[in-house]
């Protein structure tokens, strides 16, 4: 960006001021004092970044009138346009933009903002536009985003600063572990961490405490434990004071009792319950006398049941044959029905034997049939081998005529094959020979390729014909071609006749070509006419040839058919029918030739099979006359054939079965028989031994005897002995009875015996004769027995009254009579000590809930283990930032080392440049500017290879240094594609005449070099200096004459000595001294006697309220605090 | 071998006295938890003995260090013992580093069914059912500054099933269980089986993880002895709260967002995986990408890690984030080496630090001057094995630097 013009509406005390076409190089402008340098300086500020407050205050309104602000005409890349920033009357705030481009079009401050790059105003009042004060603000680094670009830009820029991350690194871990004194994380957690030890520590003796107070209760146990037992023992003693006062009348009457009872000893004792004792025995006995004679008459009756039982003994004697023939009961009249079963099937098998004898013998032909019964098996088994001989040669003809029939059969079919073929042939009027059949195929062959080979040619002649024709018509060549050809013809002829005739005509000039065109179209026609005519002819005249020789192969092969025609006596239908007739034929005969042979071969057969069958037959007829002969010597029927002799043979075994049958039957019914009668004589023997016969058997007579059967006697038998087995049973449940009736009564008549021997002993006991006597004695008895009572009673109310308290022997030595009067002394003192030991046992028992509670809160505490946990924290904690704080430190190292060689080889672009601007503006007197990248402070090296501070320069050496940093500074945003004008105000005011001149020489070249540098002086000398540079100079309107009253200069430019001496002044307590010029010896400096003592940090002091933020102090005094003086990190040079 | 069968719980290290440690900071939600895991875990291992109806109760060693508990151990375990006795189960303890034998007050009166083994040799005791013994169990307690003397242990001469409680032994690894069938081992809080034949030396670890190096279950081991003598263990996790480790692949493509999507998918499942259980998940980064350089205290870390709390660490019971571990080697672009810039000076010291091992890194240097000789002074001094992990989070650290974060 580069201006142009500048036009000045009002600005303080400027009005209407136009400065056109100006420079992009160096414009050099001279204004006297008060001429309004300053004023134009700051018209550019504001208007490219708007009107400041402090402007507003110094500028606004303008002192000659007008419209408040104006515009700068600029220039950037290809952009060309004005920006104007008018501001009205009492308005506030930056004023309104306007842009113009050359175009017209108008708009706001976007292009003016693009224009400037994002470069604030900051950077630009103290980089681009910049005053002597401007200039002078560097050194002291105040709080603006310009110095610390400046040093950001100067300090080895990457993607970050590396200042910036070694001065955070720093900080960071300054947080986290500053020297002792200061607060930092690590010691603060180091000392939480101890804190908390110290209190674990102290928690730790929980444990002992706790043992303690445990012993302790235990110690309290044991006292209590023998407080109690002591209590006890006094309760028990007062108690039993207590006891024996109440007991006192009790023991006395006690005491009487006792005497008169011991007075009553050596009578006779007798139960208390005597008397009801010796009632209670007369009662018993008499209860059991009564029994007994009850149960005597209970007997009695049971032995005349029994006695009326009857029971036979002689059967109960013999129950073991009973019970056996009993068992055979079953089997006894099963028998009965087995031999009724066995007579009615022997019967019945008798029967059916004879009625199969009678049917047999008339089959047989047997006249008798008491004849069939004389002949036995063996006659008939010498039939046998007559009956296999007749049917074996019955057999054998029945095949034999089977085969016979089968051949003829086979001899029939084949003539019948061959008559069939003959017929077909016939029908057709073929030959029946196969040779002829044969010959006759063969021709009807030829004669059918005779006429296909006819049939052929003449297709052959018509193709040949139709050829012909359409060659014949080829011969004549097509109108449209023929047109083509005589207009090519006529084209040709005209263009040779237009060569020939008319030579001035456009073809006139290539009339050779022309001419030659035209005869070639004309001779290309003519040949191509007559080749294309000659062609069809040579073509129709092979056709013709070929067409005559069709004919002679035409007639020739007629010439063929009819010579077949002769031959063959074809009658009627065309060949191809015939021929296949023939053909079908010939393939019959063909097939008829083996049958022929088989036809033969079977007559032969048949005639063989014939004469086999007369022989069966004979031999039949032999076989049935041995059979009827035999059959005649037997009697038997001669007409009785072999099958049926066979069948009756069967039907003859079957009678022999039969009556075998009927045989076996007939004797198990008599075995059946036998014994039954011998199971009816053991039942009759028995009944009569053991006199059960039957009452009705032997009143009747013997044929009403029978009538009983075996089966009825055994019943009777049976149902007898039940009936005594019944009776013996009751007679033993009686016995039973009454054995057990005697027994009782035995046991009662014992009793009344024990009973009356003890009623006796009792009166021998009493020494008493009766029962009178022994009553007296009871009554005697009884008083005494109420006198013990009342002893006894007195003596439990005694002892449930001490109960367990003591033994009786200690309530008899207090109720002495002798000691019975101290007694309520002794009670009192008793119940004194009582009271006293249970206050004792309730303060140990106190005590003892104390402990417990103690213990108790100390079992229930948990404050160590929040006293672990939060020291688990700490230390986890402190182990984060000891962690943390090494891997910092680690980064620091690294980057320490790169920022020490950036340091010493790698200074950045721009501060070499500056070193550049830096040797060209003091004569190479300083040569190299460098900053400690840790720190914002620069360092000049001077030409005896010393690095010098910034403070220790001379005013005018420090102007060189901070326009050097400036220029390299522009230059690098240049070098980034920013390009601003730069404007500088009186900047060389403080420059000797040479310095001046160098630094008019530089400008020049770093105009030349691109940069656009608008100059203000109020010194002709240096403006002729610009002027001697070819640089383009102007001399600023006498204001005066353009405006109205003059006006001072917003602020007298401060004298040389003063400025320098400012800054430093107001930045620390204790001012660094200023050097004298122009340049300090060696040895005035202490930083350079002892280097080590300079350290570059920051401090704030009493500036920071100034805005100063940062500033350079003398180590001494920077690090007062610190024992050393130095920062462990910082260089200790300068 | 015919045996009767055998239920046993094995049980160590319940380290009543430690709370849980290794977090910078816990959260107001799991701080009673925090105090109290330890007694919840052991109050579990007392609860699966009962459950289990065991027949022994075995404890091998630091059980409580009762200089650093207090009486409330005491109480506690009292009170847990009792309940035993009253189901007629035995505890037998053999003594640790952290609880020898005769660290137990006196003035505390172990019940019955507790057997305190001594220390100096091993003791046999019988263990019986029903009046008949069952099982032999030997034990020893740790004396202090003396090594375990294991010779006594020896299997039961009447072929009972023999059991030995010991704070570790000093057999030959892998021979641990060769003395007798069941070796009930304590000391080591990571459950192991270290031998297996011809008897089996078992570590049950402890009941609750103190760390987050103690990753995954923890609990007892209820150990069945089946009628062949057959030895089986199974672990009974008791833990309230529970230490992972979770390990996230990254590749090049992973930013810091699709990082914290992952982990957040990862929290969800380990949510309904453990409904149950309080959570504390430290993760551990590997693969690939620009997003390592990033990964360091006091970088994108810090915001995922805070992220996560916010999101799953609130609810009761949740899953606290931990912290973010990322110790993959740095994958930069070779060319970065050899850049003419600050980042490439910084790779190229960082290349020539980890290649020369014994370069010192003098960060004394940075310490204050005060405090080069006092007990902060070893913060400056770096060992072999931690110079690698140093290097590496310094590398990041730089290299985020370098591109414009804020430290």
């Amino acid at each position: 960006m580069k201006i142009t013009d500048v036009r000045i509406d009002g600005f303080g005390v400027w009005r209407e001021l136009q400065l056109n076409d100006l420079s992009p190089r160096l414009t050099a402008f001279y204004g006297a004092n008060e001429a309004g340098k300053t004023t134009l300086m700051q018209f550019v500020r504001s208007v490219l970044y708007g009107f400041s407050d402090q402007r507003r205050e110094r500028y606004l309104p303008p002192l000659a009138g007008g419209q408040a602000g104006g515009s700068l005409k600029i220039v950037d890349a290809q952009d060309a346009f004005e920006v104007s920033r008018l501001s009205e009357l009492g308005e506030a705030g930056p004023g309104r933009v306007l842009t113009t481009t050359a175009a017209g079009e108008t708009g706001g401050d976007r292009r003016l903002h693009e224009a400037l790059a994002d470069v604030d105003e900051t950077t630009f009042n103290n980089i681009f536009a910049v005053g002597l004060r401007e200039i002078q603000e560097l050194g002291t680094l105040s709080d603006t985003q310009a110095a610390q670009s400046l040093y950001r830009l100067t300090s080895g820029i990457d993607r970050v600063s590396l200042y910036d991350v070694i001065q955070g690194l720093r900080r960071s871990r300054n947080d986290l572990l500053a020297t002792a004194g200061q607060k930092s994380k690590i010691t603060t957690l180091v000392d939480q961490r101890d804190a908390l030890r110290a209190q674990l520590q102290q928690h730790s003796t929980q444990n002992r405490k706790w043992s303690q107070l445990a012993v302790r209760i235990g110690e309290l146990d044991e006292e209590i434990v023998a407080a109690e037992a002591q209590l006890q023992r006094q309760e028990q003693h007062a108690r039993i004071v207590e006891i024996a006062v109440e007991l006192q009348p009790k023991w006395e009457k006690r005491a009487r009792l006792a005497r008169q009872l011991e007075r009553q000893t050596g009578q006779i004792e007798l139960p208390s319950d005597a008397v009801e004792q010796l009632d209670d025995l007369e009662s018993k006995i008499e209860n059991h006398r009564r029994q007994a004679a009850k149960l005597q008459g209970q007997r009695q009756q049971l032995r005349e049941e029994s006695q009326r039982l009857g029971i036979n003994q002689l059967l109960v004697d013999n129950v073991s044959r009973v019970t056996a023939l009993g068992e055979q009961r079953d089997w006894l009249e099963s028998l009965g029905r087995q031999v009724e079963e066995l007579d009615s099937q022997a019967d019945e098998l008798e029967h059916r034997l004879t009625s199969e004898q009678d049917r047999l013998a008339r089959v047989l032909g047997l006249k008798e049939t008491n004849h069939l019964q004389e002949i036995n098996s063996g006659d008939l088994q010498k039939l046998q081998p007559l009956v296999e001989q007749a049917r074996a040669a019955e057999k054998q003809h029945a095949q034999a005529q089977r085969g016979c029939d089968a051949l003829a059969e086979g001899e029939r079919s084949l003539t019948a094959q061959i008559d069939s073929a003959m017929v077909g042939g016939e029908r057709h009027g073929l030959p029946m020979d196969l040779e002829e059949a044969s010959d006759l195929v063969a021709q009807l062959r030829r004669r059918a390729q005779v006429e296909h080979r006819l049939e052929k040619a003449r297709d052959h002649e018509a193709e040949m014909e139709q050829q012909g024709r359409e060659l014949l018509e080829e011969q004549v060549i097509p109108l449209w071609l023929f047109g083509w050809l005589l207009a090519a013809f006529v084209v040709g002829a005209l263009l040779v006749g237009s060569w020939l005739l008319v030579p001035g005509s456009p073809f006139g000039t290539l009339g050779g070509v022309v001419a030659a065109v035209g005869l070639c179209g004309g001779a290309f026609a003519f040949l191509f006419k007559y080749f294309t005519e000659s062609a069809a002819s040579n073509r129709l005249d092979d056709c013709h040839r070929h067409m005559e020789v069709l004919g002679e192969q035409l007639q020739a092969a007629q010439r063929d058919r009819k010579k077949l025609d002769a031959e063959l006596p074809l009658t009627d239908g065309a060949v191809q029918i015939r021929l296949q007739a023939a053909e079908q034929h010939l393939e019959d005969l063909e097939a008829v030739l083996p049958v022929e042979a088989q036809r033969r071969e079977a007559e032969h057969k048949v005639t063989s099979a014939k004469s086999r069958v007369a022989q069966s037959s004979r031999v039949l007829e032999e076989a049935l006359a041995a059979w009827q002969a035999q059959l005649s010597a037997l009697g038997f029927s001669e007409k009785l054939e072999p099958q049926r002799f066979l069948s009756l043979l069967e039907r003859y075994e079957a009678l022999l079965e039969l009556e075998k049958r009927a045989r076996y039957r007939r004797e198990d019914a008599s075995q059946r028989r036998r014994e039954q009668a011998r199971l009816v004589r053991r039942v009759a023997n028995l009944c009569e031994e053991t006199n059960c016969l039957p009452e009705v058997a032997e009143q009747e007579d013997d044929d009403q005897e029978s009538v009983l059967g075996p089966l009825d006697l055994l019943d009777h038998l049976l149902g007898e002995f039940r009936r005594q087995h019944s009776a013996v049973e009751q007679r033993e449940h009686l016995r039973k009875q009454a054995r057990e009736l005697k027994d009782t009564e035995s046991k009662h008549r014992r009793a009344v015996a024990g009973l009356e021997r003890r009623r006796q002993s009792k009166f021998d006991a009493a020494h008493c004769e009766d029962e009178q006597a022994y009553r007296q004695l009871v009554l005697q008895q009884a008083n005494r027995l109420k006198m013990r009572r009342r002893h006894a009673a007195l003596c439990r109310e005694v002892t449930d009254a001490i109960s367990r308290h003591a033994p009786e022997e200690t309530f008899a030595e207090l109720l002495d009579p002798e000691a019975v009067g101290r007694l309520d002394p002794l009670w009192e003192s008793a119940c004194e000590d009582l009271q006293q030991q249970q206050d004792l046992l309730k303060k140990l028992a106190e005590r003892r809930g104390a402990m417990e509670q103690q213990q108790r809160s100390l079992a229930e505490d948990r404050s160590l283990a929040e006293r672990q946990l939060e020291l688990s924290c700490v230390e986890q904690r402190l182990a984060d930032a000891w962690q943390s704080w090494r891997v910092k430190a680690t980064v620091s190292r690294v980057l320490e080392r790169i920022r020490a060689d950036y340091e010493a080889h790698r200074q950045p672009e721009t501060l070499e440049e500056a070193s550049r601007y830096m040797a060209q503006l003091t004569g190479d007197r300083y040569r190299r500017v460098w900053t400690p990248l840790a720190n914002d402070i620069l360092l000049v090296d001077n030409d005896a290879g010393e690095s010098l501070p910034v403070e220790v320069l001379s005013r005018g050496t420090r102007e060189q240094l901070y326009l050097s940093v400036r220029l390299a500074v522009v230059a690098m945003y240049a070098r980034r594609g920013i390009t601003l004008p730069m404007v500088l105000d009186d900047v060389l005011v403080n420059f000797d005449a040479v310095r001046a001149q160098r630094a008019a020489e530089v400008l020049c070249k770093f105009a030349a070099e691109g940069h656009q540098l608008l100059v203000f002086t109020c010194h002709e000398h240096i403006w002729q200096m610009f002027q001697s540079q070819q640089a383009e100079c102007h001399r600023l309107p006498d204001r005066l004459r353009v405006a109205g009253p003059p006006i001072a200069e917003p602020e007298p430019l401060p004298e040389p000595e003063q400025a320098v001496e400012e800054p430093v002044a107001e930045l620390v307590a204790e001012p660094v001294q200023e050097q004298p010029e122009p340049k300090p010896s060696e040895t005035e400096y202490a930083w350079q006697a002892e280097p080590q003592s300079y350290e570059y940090g920051f401090h704030q002091g009493e500036a920071e309220n100034s805005g100063t933020l940062a500033y350079i102090v003398p180590a001494t005094e920077g690090s007062a605090n610190r024992p050393d003086g130095h920062d462990h990190l910082e260089p200790r040079r300068a | 071998m015919s045996q009767p069968p055998l239920r046993l719980v094995h049980a160590s290290d319940l380290h009543l006295e430690q709370p849980l440690a290794g977090l910078a900071e816990v959260p107001e939600q799991l701080h009673e938890l925090l105090l109290e895991a330890p007694y919840q875990a052991a109050r579990r291992v007392f609860e699966t003995a009962l459950t289990e109806e065991a027949d022994a109760l075995l404890l091998a060693g630091d059980v409580v260090d009762l200089e650093r508990s207090g009486p409330r151990a005491v109480m506690f375990l009292l009170e847990q013992f009792a309940r035993l006795e009253q189901h007629g189960i035995d505890v037998y303890w053999a003594g640790g580093r952290a609880d020898p034998a005769e660290a137990w007050p006196p003035a505390a009166e172990l019940p019955e069914n507790v057997h305190l083994f001594a220390s100096g040799e091993v003791e046999s005791i019988a263990l019986e059912r029903d009046g008949q013994a069952v099982a032999a169990i030997q034990g020893i307690s740790r004396s202090q500054g003396a090594a375990l003397d294991d010779s006594g242990f020896y299997r039961d001469e009447d072929g009972l099933f023999t059991v030995g409680v010991a704070y570790g032994t000093s057999a030959m690894p892998g021979a641990e269980g060769d003395r007798v069938h069941y070796m009930a081992l304590g000391g080591q809080h990571h459950r192991q089986t270290v031998d297996q034949s011809p008897g089996v030396a078992h570590f049950c670890g402890t009941p609750q993880g103190r760390s987050p190096r103690e990753t995954g279950p923890h609990g007892c081991t209820v150990i069945t002895v089946d009628g062949q003598g057959q030895v089986k263990t199974q672990l009974v996790p008791c833990d309230p709260i529970r230490w992972l480790t979770e390990t996230i692949e990254i590749t090049a493509s992973t930013d810091h967002r699709a990082l914290h999507q992952q982990m957040e998918d990862r929290l969800r499942k380990l949510r309904a995986r453990h409904p149950e259980l309080a959570l504390l998940v430290s993760w551990q980064v590997h693969g690939h990408g620009t997003l390592l350089y990033h990964l360091r205290t006091g970088g994108v870390s810090d915001q995922i890690t805070a992220d996560l709390r916010r999101c799953f660490g609130r609810d009761m019971p949740g899953a606290w984030t931990v912290g973010i571990e990322c110790d993959a080697p740095l994958e930069v672009p070779p060319e970065w080496f050899h850049q003419e810039t600050i980042r490439g000076d910084l790779l190229r010291q960082f290349q020539q630090l980890e290649a020369d091992q014994q370069s010192d890194l003098q960060l004394e240097d940075f310490l204050p001057d005060d405090l080069r000789t006092g007990p902060l002074a070893p913060i400056a001094t770096v060992t072999g094995d931690q110079r690698g992990g140093l290097l590496l989070a310094a590398s990041k650290m730089g290299i985020d630097l370098m591109d414009g974060d804020d430290l």
